[in-house]
């Protein structure tokens, strides 16, 4: 005799199967979360290894540079909407365009800095270590926060 | 077929992840300002970000090969992905022109590229949970 216990057991297997893969999510995610909380307390917070690296200026450092000459590493859009007094347009897809107009306005005694849209995106930092390791320029340096910076301090465009 | 397909699926799924988080754990400083870039969140949220992400995307890639966990794992990567998908569209609406970061500092790749992408791994994990879901 069926007294109607088949939903039931149809409704109990699902909660078992749902909680089943609930435990599997949460494994997953533990052992994630573990892994990542080691390597934090290992490694520590970015900011320390931004401060460590002598590549990186800050925007206050870099007005402070004598000389300085300045490279958009933006978008083309970008650079055409504003752009630093007298920077020159240079990133990874003008490269040799942009990089044979940094040539005729560079002065060897001139410190680089090259920025990108914000946060230290990876744009400038590598169009800088181009600028260091490929053409020899030195300092070349990458600007903390680029853009975001730039507008945040109002420096005049 | 569905075989086939599942192990192939799994297969290039886990090595697409474990890439994808290797890449990224290997240099959590460039992540965590690509992470920045997207204008969501900064400071310590985003570097917490840049180590759960690449930590869950390789720690998942290498669950999907143990039956017991794989479904919770595949759910897992859905879950990152779809996450993805949203920071993506809200970069490209907002007009962001910025890499997406999913590979590490050492490969760019635009947003629509990267949204495009992300949608093709949905659509393979999608059927491997379907066959897997199908099994119970």
């Amino acid at each position: 005799m069926n007294f109607g216990g088949g939903s039931c057991h149809g409704e109990k297997g699902d909660i078992l199967k749902f909680m089943r893969i609930l435990s599997q999510i949460l494994v997953v995610l533990g052992l994630a979360v573990s892994s990542a909380l080691f390597q934090g307390i290992i490694e520590g917070p970015p900011g320390e290894a931004v401060a460590e690296d002598e590549t990186a200026i800050s925007l206050d450092a870099a007005l402070g540079l004598e000389n300085l000459l300045w490279v958009d590493a933006r978008s083309q859009e970008a650079y055409e909407t504003g752009h630093l007094p007298g920077a020159i347009f240079l990133n990874e897809d003008n490269w040799e365009e942009g990089l044979e107009t940094l040539i005729q306005m560079w002065d060897p005694a001139q410190p680089v800095v090259v920025y990108c849209d914000g946060g230290g995106c990876s744009s400038s930092r590598k169009v800088a270590d181009r600028l260091r390791n490929e053409v020899g320029i030195n300092p070349a340096y990458w600007l903390i926060d680029g853009w975001v910076a730039i507008e945040n301090a109002g420096v005049n465009l | 077929m569905k075989t086939v397909f599942k192990w192939v699926g799994l297969a290039l799924v886990s090595v697409f992840f474990l890439y994808a988080g290797g890449a990224k754990l290997v240099d959590v400083a460039s992540f965590t300002q690509a992470i920045e870039q997207y204008r969501l969140v900064n400071g310590y949220m985003a570097w917490i970000l840049a180590l759960a992400i690449p930590w869950t995307e390789c720690v998942a890639a290498v669950l999907v090969w143990l039956p017991r966990v794989r479904q919770g794992a595949l759910i897992v990567l859905m879950g990152l992905l779809a996450i993805f998908q949203i920071a993506l569209l809200s970069a490209l609406f907002r007009g962001l022109d910025i890499s997406c970061g999913c590979l590490g500092s050492g490969v760019e790749s635009s947003i629509l590229f990267a949204f495009t992408r992300n949608i093709l791994i949905m659509t393979v994990l999608s059927g491997i949970l379907f066959i897997q879901t199908k099994r119970l």
